[in-house]
């Protein structure tokens, strides 16, 4: 394993420690190697003919490959006995902390090691900015949340663990004294979206966040909550001029118009848990001799969570500081957000650095999971709306949106603003004011989890639109495609889409669809003492964040076997195969190794990184790009839907140089063709079929003779890429053999004939400008879903008769992954409205009693296994890239799904989750 | 502690001295290292950590691995199951830790009148016969037979 990168090279000189990141690879298992490997090489084309997911019969002949699979003995080159960590978390956020009585555990069961609060102090760990917070409770403090860690403790052997574990099981051994209430903090971000579109459409905005900046109001002492109004602060502050103006919005909306219909109401959900199969847990073995702190984690986030703990420990005294960590990380159980940028990592370093010379494993049981584990906001929603009767047109929309964050900060600002950003769904609304506040509270902490905030916005939306469509009344779909954005209009926050707007396909899908053309039919052919109802929602997610960066390196040999190493996490996504099938497309072949987060390894383009990619200006950017190695981030998390985008686009790019500069080369000289032949120009035609190389006229070439020219005539056998996207791919040019190539990467090493990778130097680099950093999502995918239910006069029993989803995410990777994504979207959608809920603080997952007894999910009697239809439009034409589906197509379930209660009961559930006895409730 | 031998995919294990108290789940991922068999919720709920056990009468049966010691070759769940008991047996059965899932006899009032695993007996499902009356009433009736003695009948 390599030691230091150069990418790393910002915390080795700030902190004295060198750091290395890299899958783990496991040196006694070559049989794992075999396991990535797609199968069926020679069935081309895996798109088409579906020859399954690279990591799919590992996975389910239980192959050890998840990080909680690891243990010392698994490890090359590390102490045989692993060691165990116990979590003490605190179940109480309203009472002193005074210490732990231990008294319980004698002889055998005493831990090895008890670490607190005071020993952080002791040796001096720093919490990463992102985290801030005390990693422990000190003793004689509140706990800062409801599960806040107090202690780890550590065993030597399994079996005093396991039993130290069975005697503590109470939890009654934590102390608490003198009752506090909660501690208060500031809250973690709050925004306010106001747009006042211009007189005509395609006038400029008077109005918006793109064009005027993004704004939060002013806090007061002693308030929790911002103030809003914008009196209270100077008229010249950029927050003033939006408050006005959304002040107007709402006067508006307020105001006594009979040509105007609005409707006021609330809405809100509940926190859900991320339930993902596996706990989070880790393993760490600290070598103080060596200095060496080894790690295997399994996170969504692993360049991230490598540089925290770097930072943990920049400035421990000289024993607890190790020179070199090297982190490794394996395949997750399940990620759904949870595990991005969770602070578990950080723990797992701690519990390797107190417990020296020997491997120590720290693991969540599944009640510390949902005790300490991220969650997702409980959102409370505000929404007035206001439609023209006359044209039916939405005319104004005002919403205020509260997140309850929990004890961290986390992603809580961002979830805010996302779900603020989103808010008005596939709508164009000219005149529009949200505001969004996410507050510090004792409960467990909120941060990403599938649909960040969409989810959350667009089921009060989209029920809220459903209502709307009875009121007026306008037929629902109707209302939709009068009030869809079209191409070219501006969003909430006042930029343009820079995808295809394909709300009218989608909505003519929904229409056409026997589900919703029988609907009054199959109401009226209920049995007796059954309720029938259809709902429908259509709604869109953005994919991206405006600052996200992918790694890949493809390489094929002299026998056409291909090798891809890229940087995404598998956490169930089928990023492997998606990634494979990429490349397929450029190279003929499917890649016989995939090699997954791969974070580092990509030395040889001696990348730097400086400043903020999300906040940067233009001076600094321009500054910064004049280094030919500088990009605005290296790595990202596998978040925000990015996968097919983005995380494939850096291996895509990779296989298309390594095509024109070394098989087509090699393919013209097997023709014959010499470089001054037009023909030798023609490389955009050829086309790989059947796993050869077909040109009109010319006999086809099969790719093991290709590559092997390629490798004779030493050209591009390997490439290697970075890209960067900030709404938009930066792009550059490099020197390839003498020409000229312009691509959408911002760095590229090659390597000829099987050699060594040379970094290229770039040459005209254009960054997307940093006033997208002011801009809303511009890439978005949408869905539209419909679903019939069937419920139980008297019993209030509900079963989802029928459902259609219909999505489009432009180019098909992998077909099975999109429709899987669909299924567990849906399933995801059905316990967001009907099951999960967690209660906030003392009676809920903080307490740490909660698990799948008390936390139902959605099983497979709760979902129509055998009536879910999920339809995936065609790419609009062959240019268009893939685009992100993994939230969209769980978003407009939870409001189709509420559309049909209401249609089947009279009904409007404004919280969730609307459980059996609540529906049985309104139907008395 | 048991000296145990078994057989796995058809590999045997053992003789190895086990303390009695150890979950087969625990014994297959922390002393065999086999992985197939997953840690999800350690109680029994989510059925990610079953494995198939062939008694020796010939039959089978699926055993959630993480609430099953390593040591027994019965079923919980057997074991749990109240068919073809009489009362008296039933309600010593509830009443017994080792058999009710370690739980005190206050505990019942809350497991049974409010625990969503224990509510889906009022709430199985479409087209499922739900137990009488509603888990509160329940609830109520343990928390009476609780508070005036938990007794048995014989």
């Amino acid at each position: 394993m390599s030691i230091s990168r150069r990418e790393f090279v910002k915390s080795v000189t700030a902190s004295g420690i060198a750091l290395s990141v890299s899958r783990l690879v496991i040196a006694e298992e070559p049989s794992f190697a075999a396991r990535e490997t797609l199968p069926g090489r020679q069935a081309w084309n895996p798109a088409a003919t579906g020859v399954g997911r690279i990591d799919g019969v590992a996975k389910v002949t239980g192959a050890k490959l998840y990080a909680s699979d690891f243990r010392a003995a698994d490890l090359p080159g590390w102490p045989q006995n692993t060691g165990h960590a116990m979590f003490i978390l605190a179940p109480d956020a309203m009472h002193v902390y005074t210490g732990m009585d231990l008294s319980r555990l004698s002889g055998a069961l005493k831990p090895a090691v008890v670490v607190t609060a005071a020993d952080l102090a002791r040796i001096g760990t720093r919490v990463p900015e992102f985290y801030a917070g005390d990693l422990f409770c000190p003793v004689g403090t509140t706990p800062l949340y409801l599960g806040q860690p107090v202690a780890l403790l550590i065993f030597e052997q399994f079996d005093a663990f396991d039993q130290a574990r069975l005697a503590l099981r109470d939890g009654t051994f934590v102390k608490f004294g003198e009752e506090t209430g909660p501690i208060r903090a500031p809250d973690y971000g709050a925004y306010r979206f106001t747009r006042v579109a211009g007189p005509t459409p395609d006038a400029p905005d008077v109005y918006s966040t793109f064009k005027d900046g993004l704004v939060s109001p002013e806090h007061f002492q002693d308030t929790e909550f911002p103030v809003w109004a914008p009196l209270a602060m100077p008229k010249a502050q950029p927050y003033a001029k939006a408050a006005i103006y959304g002040e107007q919005i709402r006067a508006e909306l307020a105001a006594s118009n009979p040509a105007l219909l609005v409707l006021d109401r609330e809405f809100d959900n509940p926190s859900n848990d991320c339930m993902f199969l596996e706990p989070e847990c880790g393993i760490a073995w600290y070598d103080a001799g060596r200095k060496n702190l080894e790690l295997v984690l399994g996170v969504q986030s692993p360049f991230e969570n490598a540089e925290a703990i770097v930072f943990l420990l920049g400035e421990a005294s000289a024993a607890f500081k190790p020179t070199r960590i090297n982190a490794q990380f394996a395949y997750v159980g399940g990620g759904f957000g949870g595990r991005d940028h969770t602070p578990f990592p950080l723990w797992v370093a701690l519990a390797g650095i107190f417990f020296p010379d020997r491997p120590v494993r720290l693991a969540y049981s599944r009640y510390q999971q949902f005790q300490m584990g991220i969650k997702r906001h409980a959102f409370k929603i505000h929404t007035q709306i206001g439609v023209d009767r006359a044209s039916g047109k939405i005319v104004a929309f005002a919403a205020d949106h509260i997140l309850d964050g929990g004890g961290l900060a986390n992603f809580s600002g961002t979830v805010a603003k996302v779900g603020a950003q989103m808010a008005i769904g596939v709508y164009d609304i000219p005149r529009v004011d949200v505001t969004t506040v996410a507050l510090h509270s004792r409960g467990v902490t909120a941060g990403s989890m599938r649909g960040y905030g969409v989810l959350e916005t667009n089921t009060a939306l989209e029920t809220l639109v459903d209502e709307m469509c009875a009121a007026l009344p306008l037929d629902p779909i109707d209302f939709r495609r009068r009030n869809a954005l079209k191409a070219g209009g501006r969003t909430l926050s006042g930029n343009q889409y820079d995808v295809a707007i394909r709300t009218p396909e989608i909505l003519d899908k929904l229409e056409k669809h026997p589900i919703w053309q029988q609907r009054a039919d199959e109401k009226a052919r209920a049995k007796a003492g059954t309720l029938v109802g259809t709902g429908v929602a259509c709604t869109s997610k953005n994919y991206g964040s405006g600052g996200d960066a992918s790694l890949s390196t493809v390489e094929i040999g002299p026998d056409g076997r291909i090798a891809i190493r890229c940087e995404g996490c598998e956490m169930g996504n089928g990023i492997g195969t998606a990634v494979a099938n990429r490349v397929a497309a450029h190279l003929g072949g499917v890649a016989d190794q995939v090699a997954l987060l791969q974070v580092d390894g990509f030395g040889p383009l001696e990348l730097v990184s400086s400043g903020n990619c999300y906040t940067m200006d233009q001076k600094t950017q321009d500054a910064a790009a004049r280094n030919p190695r500088w990009v605005p981030a290296i790595s990202s998390a596998t978040f925000a839907s990015i996968g097919a985008y983005i995380m494939t686009h850096a291996a895509a790019e990779a296989a298309r140089v390594i095509f024109r500069f070394g098989l087509w080369p090699a393919a013209l000289e097997l023709w014959g063709i010499a470089p001054k032949d037009p023909r030798a120009n023609e490389w955009k035609t050829a086309r790989w079929k059947d796993g050869q190389l077909v040109m009109p006229g010319l006999p086809p070439l099969a790719l093991p003779a290709v590559a092997a020219k390629a490798q004779a005539r030493n050209g591009v056998t390997g490439a290697m890429t970075h890209c960067f996207n900030r709404w938009a791919f930066a792009q550059a040019t490099f020197t390839i053999s003498g020409q000229a190539w312009t691509a959408d990467i911002d760095a590229l090493a090659v390597c000829r004939g099987g050699g060594k990778f040379a970094r290229l130097d770039r040459s005209n680099v254009k960054y997307p400008p940093t006033d997208l950093n002011k801009s809303g999502p511009t890439h978005s995918s949408l869905c539209g879903t419909l679903v019939r239910v069937e419920i139980e006069r008297a019993t209030g029993a509900l079963r989802i008769a029928k459902a259609y989803s219909v999505l489009e995410c432009g180019q098909v990777l992998v077909p099975e992954v999109v429709v899987g994504q669909a299924q567990g979207g849906f399933a995801m959608g059905v316990g967001f409205v009907l099951l999960e809920s967690l209660p906030p603080y003392e009676g809920g997952p903080g307490n740490g009693k909660w698990n799948l007894g008390q936390y139902v999910i959605a099983r497979g009697s709760d979902l129509p296994l055998h009536d879910l239809e999920v339809e995936v439009l065609p790419p609009i034409d062959s240019d268009e890239g893939p685009k992100g589906v993994a939230e969209i197509v769980m978003i407009p379930v939870a409001p189709a799904l509420l559309n049909a209660i209401y249609d089947a009961t009279g009904h409007r559930f404004r919280s969730l989750p609307v459980t059996q006895s609540m529906i049985k409730g309104v139907l008395k | 502690v048991t000296t145990l031998t078994v057989t796995i995919n058809g590999r045997a294990y053992g003789p190895r001295q086990v303390r009695d108290e150890l979950s087969m789940n625990d014994f297959l991922r922390e002393y065999l290292g086999m992985t197939g068999t997953k840690f999800g919720c350690g109680a029994a709920q989510c059925l990610s950590c079953a494995v198939i056990v062939d008694n020796p009468d010939g039959t089978s049966q699926t055993m959630p691995t993480c609430v099953v010691l390593a040591t027994r070759s019965g079923n919980s769940h057997r074991e749990m199951a109240w068919e073809g008991k009489t009362l008296a047996e039933i309600c010593a059965q509830i009443k017994d830790p080792a058999r009710n899932g370690n739980r005190s006899v206050d505990a019942l009032i809350e497991h049974i009148g409010e625990d969503h695993l224990a509510g889906w007996a009022w709430a199985p499902g479409y087209g499922r016969q739900p137990a009488p009356g509603t888990q509160k009433q329940a609830g109520a009736l343990v928390e009476a037979w609780v508070k005036t003695g938990a007794e048995c009948p014989n």
